[in-house]
């Protein structure tokens, strides 16, 4: 399909666009290159950057740490998700079972509770189950949380995935795990992809139930850390926002090795056999 | 035993019945094409041999052994889908490799038979392309690939050249027929052209509304259609359809129809009817009325005396439409004689090819 072309009003307008959602971002790292007596000037890029605050989020001690921590859980309940929306979604699209509308709605309704009304249920059961300060206290939720949507997207790829595929392959002797293996996952992959990057920023920046969840500092994810570099009687905005653009670094960064898939994933509708 | 057969099958969908007391005994080596309109039951009948879907009612043999409950990937079928089917995300090999390589098969035994197969069909430069890169042709000739490097009991196809353009279609229709009798396997295709189903099938069945008209070879269907439907569903040109009445005159029978009274040959007369006065439809194909002077001396009585409505000159024949009664006729004449429109003509109807059907019967 050949491009459209933008028009030159229309540039103009996604620049203004994109400058507007960067002014955050752009104050975010600039705040990070400050001194404290230069934080609070009042102006976008102040003079005389500085890496002292780097220097000393690095040598912290809590970064590494903190980082290894929100990587196994990120990672952990990406997998996670993706291997119980892939089988739940293959479940409910494939297999005739009584009911299956009630479980994926009953599933999805789940979206529509906030995470905020879930902290004191959660922490009660984490705790009696004794969660508290596991990795497997945050992966657990996160996926669960995570399940909903990814299965909303999953299911809507599967009920578009061509049967005869599916047939062809069945015929050519292949088990209902190698179908789901060697022809849906290959070929539903950049939707895959949509789930990942959504539960992997979702894990990620988790703020909330990671602060109540892990106690323990040597169990602490990213997002806690700014935490450390501010307090009742001291404050180094500079040191607070080195933090959040080294946060802030590893989803771009992740979002930008896959985005070529997560742009098919979201514009995939159906499947071309 | 046949070697495939079909024993009073039926299928249910719901209250919808889309196969009736199918049965269907196909020998070892036979092509056979199941031909009818969209919604006849065709692909489902295809679906239910594959083990793609349940049967209703009835019992399905291949190879002596009823596989009713046989799960398809055990039943040695190979199939082809008329969207073709193949495996976007894997190249032309892997697609041809794949069944091989569930089924276990040594490496170098996968590589001869995909290198063989891709050699008969002339692909074999497109082993390392993706089904995207390949045109309709091309990817038809790999979905058949994928089957033959099987070597299954039975083959499969559903309305496999239904999506190429027709040049390709007419080639690929040549390459199937003669791919089937080099490799010599049972084969039930199914198609809604009744010339893809006349130019190939060594016998075909006729379906409608989940019933099967008749089961025959392309020219007994063609010659003795047993109902008005197989008539009009057989043939390059529908078949012009009067109705008539048969009535006794001075010791003759005649076909008295709208715009026209011919006498009636015995030839046209099944037994069951015979003697009988009563109304039926006559059945005449457009090739059976002629320009030919022989027959117009040999059966004076048969010639009508028509105005021309609308020409197609089609190079080797000539299609001529004219009004009859109320009925619009299609003649198909051979030779270079062309007539015009409004001009008058005589035409013979070679009432010794013609059918009679009963009126309530489709």
């Amino acid at each position: 399909m050949p491009r459209r072309r933008v028009a030159p009003w229309g540039y103009a307008g996604i620049v203004v666009v994109v400058g507007i959602s960067l002014v955050p971002t752009i104050y975010m790292v600039d705040l990070s290159f400050r001194t404290t007596a230069t934080s609070f000037q009042p102006v976008l890029v102040a003079a005389h950057p500085t890496l002292i605050n780097y220097f000393t989020v690095l040598t912290s001690g809590h970064l590494i740490r903190f980082f290894l921590n929100s990587a196994v859980v990120a990672v952990s309940s990406v997998l996670l998700t993706l291997v119980c929306s892939v089988m739940a979604g293959f479940a409910i699209t494939r297999l005739k079972v009584v009911g299956r509308s009630v479980v994926f709605y009953w599933i999805l309704s789940a979206l529509l509770i906030p995470l905020a009304s879930l902290l004191i249920p959660l922490t009660i059961l984490l705790k009696t189950l004794h969660g508290m300060n596991t990795y497997w206290g945050l992966i657990g939720p996160y996926t669960a949380l995570g399940i909903p949507f990814a299965m909303l997207i999953i299911k809507g790829v599967m009920d578009s995935f061509p049967s005869e595929l599916e047939e062809a392959a069945v015929l050519d002797g292949a088990s209902p795990p190698q179908v789901l293996r060697q022809i849906i996952v290959p070929i539903i992959w950049p939707s895959l992809m949509v789930v990942a990057i959504w539960q992997f920023l979702f894990s990620w920046n988790e703020f909330f139930l990671a602060l109540v969840v892990m106690t323990r500092t040597s169990m602490k994810t990213m997002p806690l850390l700014p935490l450390y570099f501010e307090g009742s009687y001291m404050t180094n905005p500079g040191e607070v926002f080195a933090v959040l653009s080294i946060v802030s670094v590893v989803p771009m960064v992740v979002y930008l090795l896959v985005q070529r898939w997560f742009v098919s994933g979201l514009s995939s509708g159906g499947i071309k056999g | 035993m046949a070697f495939v057969q079909l024993a009073k099958v039926w299928k249910m969908f719901g209250q919808f019945i889309a196969v009736q007391d199918f049965n269907l005994e196909i020998e070892e080596g036979e092509f056979i094409v199941i031909v009818g309109p969209s919604g006849c039951g065709k692909t489902t009948i295809l679906r239910m041999v594959a083990g793609l879907e349940e049967i209703s009612r009835g019992e399905i043999y291949i190879g002596g052994k009823k596989v009713n409950d046989m799960p398809a990937w055990e039943r040695d079928i190979a199939m082809v889908f008329q969207n073709y089917a193949l495996y976007p995300h894997m190249n032309v090999y892997d697609n041809m490799a794949f069944g091989l390589r569930n089924r276990k098969v040594p490496a170098a035994e996968i590589r001869r038979r995909v290198h063989e197969a891709a050699r008969l069909l002339s692909i074999d430069s497109l082993l390392d392309h993706k089904p995207k890169a390949l045109s309709g042709g091309q990817q038809q000739r790999v979905a058949l690939g994928r089957a033959i490097v099987r070597e299954p009991r039975v083959f499969l196809m559903d309305e496999p050249l239904s999506n190429l353009d027709a040049r390709i279609r007419l080639q690929m229709r040549v390459e199937l027929a003669r791919l089937q009798q080099r490799l010599g396997v049972t084969t039930i295709y199914v198609t809604h052209d009744q010339v893809e189903a006349m130019t190939m099938g060594q016998r075909i069945v006729v379906m409608r509304a989940g019933v099967v008209q008749q089961i025959d070879t392309p020219m007994g269907l063609y010659e003795r259609p047993t109902n008005r439907f197989v008539a009009g569903f057989i043939g390059m040109l529908p078949m012009n359809f009067f109705d008539v009445l048969l009535e006794q005159a001075e010791g003759n029978l005649l076909l008295k129809g709208d715009g026209f009274s011919f006498p009636a040959p015995s030839s046209l007369l099944p037994d069951k009817i015979k003697g009988q006065e009563n109304a039926f439809v006559l059945g005449i194909r457009p090739e059976d009325i002629v320009f030919d002077a022989e027959l117009t001396q040999q059966h004076p009585e048969w010639v009508c005396r028509v105005e021309v409505e609308v020409v197609e000159p089609l190079g080797e024949e000539t299609l001529i439409y004219f009004p009859l009664g109320a009925k619009s006729v299609t003649a198909r004449l051979t030779g270079r004689t062309v007539p015009k429109p409004k001009e008058m003509v005589s035409v013979v109807f070679n009432l010794s090819h013609a059918h009679l059907f009963e009126r309530e019967a489709g």
